[in-house]
């Protein structure tokens, strides 16, 4: 058998290239940078085509993408928050239960929010938050997926996801809240 | 937490992602719970903030161009293969050049495989400027466009309120015939259905075909031959699926 070729490989990858740089941007943080996770993710993608089992490949290459994009996190000396955090052991700090909302009506709180108060509010999460709502809310996977990207159950992914959402909606309230 | 109250599964109720047992838990309890519908009410709302304002990325041609190159780089078949296809392009003609390479394998051949004729029109839709003839989210506008240019008529709704906002139709051809493509937005994706009759084909379920990450939802309903094409989640597709099937309210 030949080895597949980078024709047939481009067939199968390329439709997911934006999918890729989106997910890298949201691990990397910087364009450039984005690139070139993407770029290597490829590389590597293609290397291991042959194994692929052709069912999912969106969800194989944003799982390679993952995979070199926190490699590329580990190795920078932009070193992340490492803010690691163990779902069991400490459970919800959850705004969003707290009695003290502000009765504000949400949707009015939150109308006038935009893609640049978005994408800060994103950036304070840790890696691990970010990559949950990049697939869920623009990619569109579901839990199913996301799980086999990230390699979690599907469990975490629903707790990660309602987290993620939880910090972000704070962040975003304080923002509005503090002009 | 109150553990009376549905905490994380009410994200997953919002993701339409509880079982249909719990899904009914969750919206008895619901009605009951101030506190709960108050949760709810501000998942919602975050939710439609992020699809307003989260963009997908958007590889530039330059930056296709070096990854095509890198991987034809690495390929070790590359001197065996090599045919002079590839006069490269330059600028924005390059990401259209891309896109028809990328079709072109699954297009044209046995009329037989209709997954792949689907989605090759699907990938064609989305270059630059030929996802609508007519852009319109008004059925009434989308509709009529379609008489004279086509031999049949369907019915044409907007699911915007669901989240599948009708963006307008096109012509395509599919199998060397013209049909009708009508094209859906969730969010950034979009989602062509395409539709012609089925001849004598009897009724069918809602079936899966994927080529190259690209799902494809068939069934056929009173004579007509749906396909819903996308890279939309397959559980995204399928609500869409169950809306355009439920008769008209």
């Amino acid at each position: 058998m030949d080895p597949p070729s980078a024709e047939e490989f481009e067939r199968v990858a390329l439709p997911h290239a934006a999918a890729a740089l989106s997910l890298a941007r949201a691990l990397v943080r910087s364009d450039a940078d984005a690139e070139d996770v993407v770029q290597e993710a490829f590389m590597r993608a293609f290397k291991y085509f042959r194994g692929f089992s052709g069912i999912n490949p969106r969800a194989w290459l944003l799982s390679i993408v993952r995979n070199v994009g926190y490699a590329s996190l580990a190795k920078s000396q932009r070193a992340e928050p490492v803010e690691t955090f163990d779902e069991e052991r400490d459970p919800s700090p959850s705004p969003w239960s707290s009695e003290e909302r502000p009765e504000t009506p949400e949707a009015a709180l939150l109308r006038a929010v935009d893609t640049e108060a978005v994408q800060a509010a994103l950036q304070t999460l840790p890696t691990e938050f970010r990559e949950v709502v990049v697939l869920r809310e623009l990619e569109l996977c579901s839990y199913k997926e996301i799980s086999d990207i990230a390699k979690i159950p599907i469990g975490t992914v629903m707790s990660r996801l309602s987290r993620a959402r939880k910090l972000l909606h704070t962040r975003l309230s304080e923002g509005r809240a503090s002009g | 937490m109150n553990g009376s109250h549905l905490g994380e599964a009410l994200h997953a109720y919002v993701d339409n992602e509880l079982s249909v047992e719990r899904a009914l838990e969750a919206r008895a309890h619901l009605v009951s719970c101030t506190r709960c519908q108050k949760d709810l009410e501000e998942v919602r709302a975050l939710r439609s903030v992020l699809q307003r304002t989260l963009k997908p990325a958007e590889p530039s041609a330059a930056f296709l161009r070096q990854l095509r190159h890198s991987v034809r780089q690495a390929d070790p078949a590359r001197w065996r293969r090599r045919v002079a296809r590839t006069a490269w392009v330059s600028g924005p003609l390059a990401a259209a050049a891309l896109l028809v390479v990328v079709a072109l394998p699954s297009f044209g051949p046995p009329a037989s495989d209709m997954t792949g004729e689907v989605v090759a029109a699907h990938l064609r839709s989305l270059q630059a400027g030929h996802l609508t003839d007519v852009e319109s989210s008004d059925r009434h506008t989308v509709k009529p466009w379609f008489q004279g240019k086509l031999p049949y008529s369907f019915s044409v709704r907007d699911f915007r309120e669901q989240g599948f906002a009708l963006e307008g139709g096109r012509l395509d051809y599919v199998g060397g015939q013209p049909v009708a493509a009508l094209v859906y937005r969730a969010r950034q994706h979009a989602i062509n259905a395409f539709v012609w009759p089925a001849g004598a084909t009897r009724d069918t379920a809602p079936r899966w075909e994927s080529r190259t990450g690209i799902h494809a939802l068939h069934w056929v309903a009173d004579g007509m031959a749906f396909w819903l094409v996308s890279d939309v989640g397959d559980g995204e597709l399928e609500r869409l699926a169950s809306l355009m099937r439920a008769p008209p309210s």
